[in-house]
């Protein structure tokens, strides 16, 4: 099956200054040689912590800030060197739903109004876009009488769905939920979460979650894709991943997610060291080198290389190389 | 067990445009020494706001708090602004959700730190020597170094990890943790937690854990009370509540946790949302979503039943 997302090598960096006024810059690599293909009808979710460059991936692949290498495929369009007519037509085809609903809706417009602009931008008249608004409501299981409403009349779980309408209404092949249920209480987040499944189902979307929440990621995900300071360092089918972690910091992750069972409370526990953003001394270390538990000699002075484990399933880790 | 704390049927209502709007309703717990009890519910269940009611920390005057809360012998209510004074930090120290809130930006975070034990008397010495021994205890690497630093200069664990010290610094029998690691990474989310539950080990203080959170509370409490718009819906042991949950809400609410794989069967959502309570309607407050919801319950809020000698729930015989 063809991918109907391929990224290849990207790369973006930013550029920081060490002191206010200085001159100096540090290079920050938020994403770094970021490959990973994504089929049609699958859900991949990619779980890392805060400054992972998993937001920074997902505005990539928005083309919302520029890439500093590698490539984005989508069907024949390159979105890091096409023009911006180009990235117009192919980003259509996406949509995206972010962590915070309030602040996605604009407070002095009504639903009805949020929901259709994107159409009205597009050029669509009126009327066929309140039509297409209300069934776009209709698909996030909302009543009618809520297109008159304004967001601050709206929970938190409802405010949600109106974001997620209005990603509809556009009728995309790939949706991007950055952190759809992290501002949710458990209630809501398993109405929320059924909801994008069975909208997934239906209208048979591609779906890009973005959490640092594991049981999240367990629940609704086909694939995982495991993010350590800007690289992909895991990837497989969810089940394999989860039962398998193969990179040591997957292992770390799933071990430090504690468990939904106080019988298990005192099961061992492999406290992980340090926190992310600790940079190796050497560029050319694995980024894990400093916190990681099975660190090697060649670790520090050179990046492992993805390896196989299984079919689909990769990591990027110098143990597998005894292993394999 | 010596109860450390007791609030004996604490109210909490504002007063707003449109009437009385009931935040906590007829709370009654205890906690015991050297007892992790952790209040769990969805956001306005009215937790934080108990926590801190303890405190005394709401400056609104339009609220109307009633009941009591004894501590130590005194009801906290009946106390004066300067007494109370005493009592916070020394005796009851509180940690919060947000550290760089807590932290003021312009002074070194060792020097934050020593300025509570400066409170009991200690030269800047020994209160040096006594800060780096504390970030040490909280596991902070190089605390000589780190007495030094910046809140800003420090990262969001160990931002929660020099607040932490601060509490710990004056030794206070109670610590009130109020969303402890909800800003924090797993991987440092799990290094607290095993902070908090040393703590307790070495200091033998009580907390009072505040959370959403079920996995945190999984792992480190004893007791769980579990709240649902304003009222405490049931009470038991960690072990009781996780397996035999009671409540309908209870039981929605642990069934809504994602747990495996879709595949595996889709989570059970709990239809409706929280019912903003005005004027102390007369019905149980889960009414409106309740599976089981029957006549009875319109008849007044139901009242405590007992399941075990720890394991209490407020519902009718019928609904659980």
């Amino acid at each position: 099956m063809e991918p109907i997302i391929r990224i290849q090598n990207l790369d973006k960096r930013f550029l920081i200054s060490r002191r206010l006024f200085s001159r100096k810059r540090k290079v920050v690599d938020a994403v770094k040689d970021f490959s990973l293909d994504i089929y049609p009808g699958e859900i991949v979710g990619l779980i890392g912590e805060s400054g992972s460059g998993k937001t920074t991936l997902s505005r990539l692949l928005l083309s919302l800030t520029p890439a500093s290498g590698g490539s984005v495929t989508i069907g024949s369009t390159n979105l890091v060197t096409a023009k911006r007519r180009e990235i117009r037509a192919v980003r259509s085809r996406f949509a995206v739903v972010f962590q915070d609903p309030a602040s996605n809706l604009n407070p002095r417009q009504t639903v009805e109004h949020s929901i259709m602009r994107p159409l009205l931008i597009r050029g669509m008249d009126k009327k066929e876009a309140r039509q297409r608004a209300r069934e776009a409501l209709d698909k996030v299981q909302m009543a009618e009488t809520y297109l008159a409403a304004y967001p601050h009349q709206l929970s938190g779980g409802q405010q949600q769905r109106i974001a997620i309408a209005r990603a509809l209404v556009m009728e995309p092949d790939v949706m991007i939920l950055d952190e759809p249920t992290s501002a949710l209480d458990i209630s809501v987040q398993a109405q929320v979460l059924n909801l994008l499944l069975d909208l997934q189902a239906e209208l048979k979307l591609t779906y890009l979650i973005i959490t640092h929440d594991l049981n999240v990621i367990r629940y609704v995900s086909d694939r995982i894709a495991v993010m350590y300071m800007g690289r992909l360092v895991e990837i497989g089918k969810t089940q394999e991943v989860l039962e398998n972690p193969s990179h040591p910091y997957t292992d770390i992750l799933i071990h430090s997610v504690p468990i939904l069972d106080p019988l298990h409370r005192d099961d061992e526990k492999r406290l992980f060291p340090g926190e992310p953003g600790e940079v190796p001394d050497c560029p050319a270390a694995c980024r894990l080198a400093p916190r990681c538990p099975h660190v090697m000699e060649k670790c520090l002075t050179s990046q492992p290389p993805m390896l196989e484990v299984s079919p689909g399933h990769l990591a990027e880790c110098f143990l597998l190389e005894q292993t394999v | 067990m010596d109860a450390l704390l007791t609030l004996d049927r604490l109210s909490v209502d504002y007063e707003v445009s449109d009437g009385l709007l009931s935040a906590v309703h007829d709370v009654s717990l205890s906690i015991g020494k050297g007892e992790i009890y952790a209040l769990v519910g969805e956001s306005g269940c009215g937790k934080s706001t108990i926590a801190h009611t303890i405190m005394r920390l709401s400056i609104d005057h339009n609220e109307k708090v009633g009941g009591q809360i004894c501590f130590g012998g005194k009801n906290l209510l009946d106390l004066s602004d300067s007494e109370m004074e005493k009592i916070r930090g020394k005796h009851i120290g509180m940690i919060f959700q947000n550290p760089l809130d807590s932290l003021n930006p312009v002074y070194r975070s060792g020097t934050q730190v020593a300025e509570a034990l400066a409170l009991d008397g200690l030269s800047k010495k020994e209160s040096r020597e006594r800060v780096i021994e504390l970030y040490r205890d909280v596991q902070i690497p190089d605390p000589e170094e780190r007495v030094g630093s910046f809140p800003h200069e420090l990262s969001g664990g160990m931002r929660q990890r020099v607040m932490i010290a601060m509490m710990l610094a004056r030794n206070p029998e109670l610590l009130i943790a109020d969303e402890p690691t909800t800003a924090l990474d797993v991987t440092v989310e799990a290094q607290i937690l095993h902070i908090l539950k040393e703590m307790r080990d070495l200091y033998h203080s009580s907390v009072l854990l505040i959370t959403h959170n079920f996995g945190v509370v999984a792992e480190i409490a004893d007791r769980i009370g579990i709240m649902y718009a304003g009222e405490l819906v049931e009470e038991g042991t960690v072990f009781e509540i996780f397996e035999n949950p009671a409540h309908p809400y209870s039981k929605a609410l642990l069934s809504a946790l994602p747990r495996g794989h879709k595949s595996e069967g889709r989570i059970a959502a709990i239809s409706g949302t929280v019912p903003r309570i005005m004027d102390k309607a007369n019905q149980c407050r889960f009414y409106n979503r309740c599976p089981r919801a029957g006549e009875s319950c319109r008849e007044g809020s139901p009242t405590f039943l007992s399941l075990s000698e720890t394991h209490r729930v407020r519902c009718h015989p019928e609904g659980i």
